[in-house]
């Protein structure tokens, strides 16, 4: 037999039935479509994890430290540096020194007008800044003079103006939001900060005493990202030389071997971050980096997804029974026809396929209508997510819902690989349920033509 | 004289065929080791009460059903021991049927049903469509070619069954009580046409039938009684 004869037959004896060929397509559809929907909120629990991870910092940062409690671990000093340096897939290196041994408060403006309590200052490769990503938003990298340093995206936010009354004191820079929930213009800080010297006072004494000041110039502002470290939002980056030079004054010595707090090493791609991860922490330091925390989160999402996914599998497993069932009856009406084909010199194997594909297109049926409708399901969720509903449903709103954009927090993410997937699948398990019952009507013998009523 | 020589050769071949039942704790011998040539162009009679094994016999004759000793070769091809692949390249190629309750698949139309066995030989539509046209032109049922069985009297259906088993234009062509379901006067048409067909094409017939009108048409009557002949009788119907 031809396929177009075979097709044919599979159509003209699904229509034949079509109260019963469209409850079991029904059962499938409600397998397909709660297995789509389930895997859907999965992945967009794995979206938003990314969106926020991204939003956080760069993926691509190894944060290297020293064994903690361990005098004898490994150091991380110029040496260290330079190794790192060498490592397969390393774009670039930047060490990094605290400056946490002592208390630092910050004042600006005429006769100290604007304060700040406490500030985050570091040292670190300044002339590395810019291959490891740091993103300068206003101004530029200091240069050689170690007056000069970097401050984070909200320095300026974080000075109180001391001839102010309490609660006008200070400019709220999470204050985004006007009355109607709407984003508005972050307001001005207090001061242009790329023009107004910073006095750093340092409290060198036991009961605060004794206090060190130097006069500094901010010379740009970075972009806030936590992969680089909390510096980039509220805190001050000068270079190693300027850090060295600061503690002499200090301390009154000259600092030779410094030993950095913290390395942050770059991959070249955020692919190489777990094997360059591996190596470094094989010569004995700490590692830590976002990537490692996103497979870490990424694991448990696909479990999660794993989970939602199998509550779904159940119910097609259920349409699965269903299509058999039904297959299993329709042979047994057919048992005759079935003889009186085998009689007239029907091949057993175009039974079969008959059989098997009027179970396949139950299932290509149940799994196109579950595409479809769990679509509108994930839109429906996804537009009462983002609170289309009191904003209005628009068009763009919709294809929003359905494709994701920049900054969209979908719940439920049907893509293009899901909805093959669900297809493909669905078909299989037409084709699966349809074997045991092809197989008994290949059984049925060509006698029944032959036997009477 | 090239009639009678075709008339010589034999188309089945039957040798010590035995069929045994199980029938709960018993065993019934439906056939006691047969032995039956049937020759070429020869319209076959089997003609026995219900429970002599005529429908047995057939059945075997068909290859529907494997002997337990014997064989039945059709041909020189032993169909008693063919797979069922085989089985259903041989049917294509050289077996039609014609049945008692006629067995035209109900969806189907005349049409479609005629074109059937083409169907399975994998013709294209358009092809095995025009043949089954002129079949069914042939038993006169020209204006019923989109009338589905159940739009159909018992007779033309049978007409329709006739057109279908000599579409692939068979060696052997077997027929089950025919016109068991069939009045007088509509026997007589069905089994001229088979007949005809018959003479037309030089094909052989198996006829099983109880009814001893069946006789008339018929070139030879093996006469069936407990799984056994008790009779082979040439009739003087040579027409």
């Amino acid at each position: 037999m031809s396929f177009s004869d075979i097709l044919k037959m599979c159509t003209d004896n699904l229509k034949r039935r079509k109260g019963r060929t469209i409850l079991t397509v029904l059962g499938v559809f409600i397998g397909c479509t709660s297995i789509i929907v389930m895997v859907s909120i999965g992945v967009g629990m794995k979206e938003s994890q990314d969106q926020m991870l991204s939003e956080m910092g760069d993926l691509s940062i190894i944060e290297v430290s020293q064994m903690y409690g361990d005098d004898s671990a490994a150091k991380l000093d110029d040496d260290a540096v330079e190794s790192f340096r060498q490592m397969a897939g390393v774009a670039a290196v930047m060490p990094k020194v605290n400056f946490n041994e002592y208390a630092v408060s910050l004042k600006a403006g005429i006769n100290d007008r604007y304060y700040c309590d406490w500030s985050n200052v570091v040292g670190l490769d300044t002339d590395a800044m810019e291959a490891m990503g740091f993103e300068i938003m206003e101004g530029k990298v200091p240069g050689v003079s170690t007056d000069e340093a970097v401050g984070g995206q909200y320095l300026a936010y974080n000075f109180y103006d001391s001839l102010m009354p309490d609660g006008h004191n200070m400019v709220n820079r999470w204050d985004i939001y006007d009355e109607n929930g709407n984003e508005k213009e972050l307001p001005d800080p207090f001061f242009d900060i790329l023009k107004t010297p910073l006095t750093l006072e340092i409290n060198t004494g036991e009961n605060g005493e004794s206090v060190f000041r130097k006069t500094i110039k901010i010379t740009g502002v970075t972009k806030e990202d936590y992969g680089k470290g909390w510096e980039t939002s509220e805190g001050i980056m000068m270079s190693i030389d300027a850090m060295k030079a600061l503690l002499k004054d200090i301390k009154g010595t000259p600092q030779k071997n410094l030993t950095y707090s913290t390395i942050l090493v770059k991959a070249e791609d955020i692919s190489l971050v777990t094997s360059i991860e591996e190596e470094i922490s094989g010569l004995g330091y700490y590692t830590y980096s976002m990537e490692s925390m996103r497979e870490s989160m990424e694991k448990s999402a696909r479990q999660v997804q794993l989970m939602l996914g199998g509550l779904g599998a159940i119910s097609l497993f259920v349409a699965a029974i269903g299509i058999t069932n039904t297959m299993v009856m329709s042979i047994s009406e057919r048992t005759r026809e079935i003889g009186i084909m085998k009689a007239l010199g029907c091949y057993v194997k175009d039974i079969r396929l008959m059989f098997l594909m009027e179970a396949g297109a139950i299932g290509l049926l149940g799994g196109i209508a579950g595409v479809l409708f769990s679509l509108l399901i994930s839109v429906g969720i996804n537009l009462v997510a983002m609170g289309a509903l009191s904003m209005g449903i628009t068009g763009q709103a919709i294809l929003d819902a359905l494709l994701g954009g920049e900054g969209i927090t979908r719940i439920s993410v049907v893509s293009p690989g899901l909805i093959v997937f669900a297809i493909v699948f669905s078909i299989f398990v037409g084709v699966a349920s349809g074997y045991y019952p092809a197989n008994k009507a290949v059984k049925i013998s060509a006698l029944e033509a032959i036997k009477r009523e | 004289m090239g009639e009678i020589l075709e008339r010589e050769k034999p188309v089945i071949q039957v040798r010590k065929l035995r069929k045994e039942y199980i029938m709960g704790q018993e065993k019934v011998v439906a056939l006691r080791d047969i032995n039956l040539t049937v020759y070429k162009g020869e319209i076959c009679c089997i003609f026995g009460t219900s429970g002599s094994g005529k429908s047995t016999l057939l059945n075997q004759l068909a290859g529907l059903e494997k002997p337990t000793t014997g064989q039945v070769r059709i041909g020189g091809v032993p169909v008693s021991h063919l797979d069922e692949n085989q089985l259903a390249a041989f049917r294509q190629q050289h077996v039609g049927f014609v049945f008692q309750s006629y067995n035209l698949l109900p969806e189907l139309t005349a049409l479609e049903n005629v074109a059937m066995p083409l169907m399975f030989r994998g013709m294209p539509k358009d092809v095995r469509e025009k043949e089954a046209m002129k079949m069914l032109a042939r038993v006169g049922l020209k204006d019923r070619i989109h009338h589905f069985p159940g739009q159909m009297s018992g007779g033309q259906q049978q007409r329709a069954g006739i057109a279908r088993a000599f579409i692939t234009r068979p060696d052997i062509v077997f027929a089950d009580e025919p016109t068991g379901n069939l009045d007088t006067k509509t026997t007589k048409e069905v089994m001229e046409m088979i007949r005809r067909f018959a003479r037309t094409f030089h094909q052989t017939i198996v006829l099983v039938s109880h009814d001893p009108e069946m006789t008339e048409y018929a070139d030879r009557i093996v006469t069936l009684r407990d799984g056994e002949i008790i009779s082979d009788i040439k009739t003087e119907n040579n027409n």
